[in-house]
């Protein structure tokens, strides 16, 4: 093994990588003693697609779905598997909800009971200008999702529930495709 | 012989009404489905071309039981009232299947009506057929058709769900206005927001559309209020 600057940063850097997640799993291992829900934050398609084109994961997901859609809710954990089962190599999923403003609460409460950890976001005002910002080809209804390497325009993208099979293998083609054109990042 | 061409016009019918079952009319599209009968709210039997008005035709499939509807409701009654004394004949179908969502029955939009104070028909599309031939897929959902029957506005009532007091783009009164003053309808399209029509099977319905109406578009809420 030939450990040229490179090689000994890439070292450092997983060392460090290590540590942190060291760090995060003692972390996690305490009981959450006041486990706020997560913070759910109005957002705009065009504020969407602008947290995707800024995102420096391999693969960026934008999951729309809505504490009444029966189908969505039924995914949900799927999503939430797929979300923590590819993290680590690069995927982030982005959660919009589509519920209205004023269930705030429920939704709060479906993220705390799905344990959803991260920053989450719920459409300001779904409408027909939001659906074409988003795609044009979308009729905006959910669960729908989108998947994004580089910029804001989906590589590929769904309208209705899929297995997480199916969703795992969209998101491993993608991370594959990312790696193997030495976009490793 | 006779037969055997019989048998592929209905291949035919049965491929395309599947093919055909996602899409909506498109602008300038006739009107499909106009002599057949729906029972009003106060009992009448009426049919879209009974109700057809000089200026032309609006049509809105609703329900009662869509949080998207409710919250569009009084728009929409406000619309449909203006509509009728413009000369736009006005109709509302509710095409849901009621054994699906019994808050959609008729005694329920018979109160709706009343409640809303709607001065037009609220009618049951009892088969799911006119929202079929339609294209509809949500609630609300409407279709403006001009005088001479040809669709002029399909889509949204306006840009703003929930915030009545900020809507910015009103969609179906401008198409309305322009229609009234005789000029080209600007936004012709948009996106329906709201709640999935529960479709009947029955009829001319395909297996596959009865799938695809349970996750496709914005669902019927598992429950609702929410919690």
């Amino acid at each position: 093994m030939i450990l040229d600057g490179v090689g000994v940063q890439l070292m450092t850097m997983k060392l460090i990588f290590c540590l942190a997640l060291l760090m995060v799993s003692v972390g996690c291992g305490r009981p959450a003693v006041n486990s706020q829900p997560p913070q759910v934050a109005l957002v705009s398609a065009q504020q969407l697609l602008s947290l995707v084109a800024e995102s420096t994961n391999s693969v960026t997901m934008l999951h729309f779905w809505a504490t009444w859609c029966s189908p969505c809710v039924e995914e949900f954990p799927d999503v939430m598997t797929l979300a923590d089962t590819y993290r680590q190599r690069g995927l982030k999923v982005i959660l919009v909800s589509a519920d209205a403003e004023k269930d705030l609460d429920a939704v709060n409460r479906f993220l705390s009971d799905h344990h959803v950890k991260e920053k989450t976001y719920m459409a300001s005002n779904l409408n027909d200008d939001f659906i074409k910002t988003i795609s044009t080809n979308w009729s905006g209804g959910i669960p729908a999702s989108f998947y994004y390497t580089h910029g804001a325009t989906p590589v590929e993208w769904h309208e209705g529930p899929r297995p997480f099979a199916t969703h795992e293998q969209t998101v491993l083609k993608m991370l594959n495709q990312q790696h193997n054109g030495g976009m490793v990042r | 012989m006779k037969s055997w061409k019989m048998l592929v016009a209905l291949v035919v019918m049965l491929v395309c009404g599947g093919a055909m079952a996602g899409d909506a009319l498109k602008p300038g599209y006739f009107m499909p489905k106009t002599d057949v009968k729906m029972k009003n709210v106060d009992g009448r039997m009426l049919s879209l071309s009974e109700i057809a008005g000089k200026q032309g035709t609006l049509v809105i499939f609703g329900c009662h039981h869509c949080p998207f509807f409710k919250a569009w409701e009084s728009r929409i009654a406000k619309i449909g009232n203006d509509c009728q004394k413009q000369g736009i004949g006005v109709m509302l179908i509710n095409a849901n299947d009621v054994a699906a969502i019994p808050e959609d029955g008729f005694e329920f939009m018979q109160k709706q009506a009343q409640a809303g104070g709607f001065a037009f028909p609220y009618v049951m599309d009892d088969t799911s057929d006119i929202a079929r031939a339609f294209g509809a897929t949500r609630t609300p959902e409407v279709f403006l058709f001009d005088s001479a029957g040809q669709l002029a506005y399909h889509g949204a009532v306006d840009d703003n769900t929930y915030k009545p007091d900020q809507v910015l783009k009103h969609y179906l009164q401008n198409a309305i206005d322009a229609l009234v003053a005789g000029k080209a309808v600007e936004v012709k399209e948009t996106a329906s927001v709201g709640c999935t029509i529960k479709f009947r099977t029955a009829g001319e319905t395909v297996k596959w559309e009865k799938y695809s109406s349970d996750w496709l578009l914005p669902l019927v809420p598992l429950s609702w209020p929410p919690g």
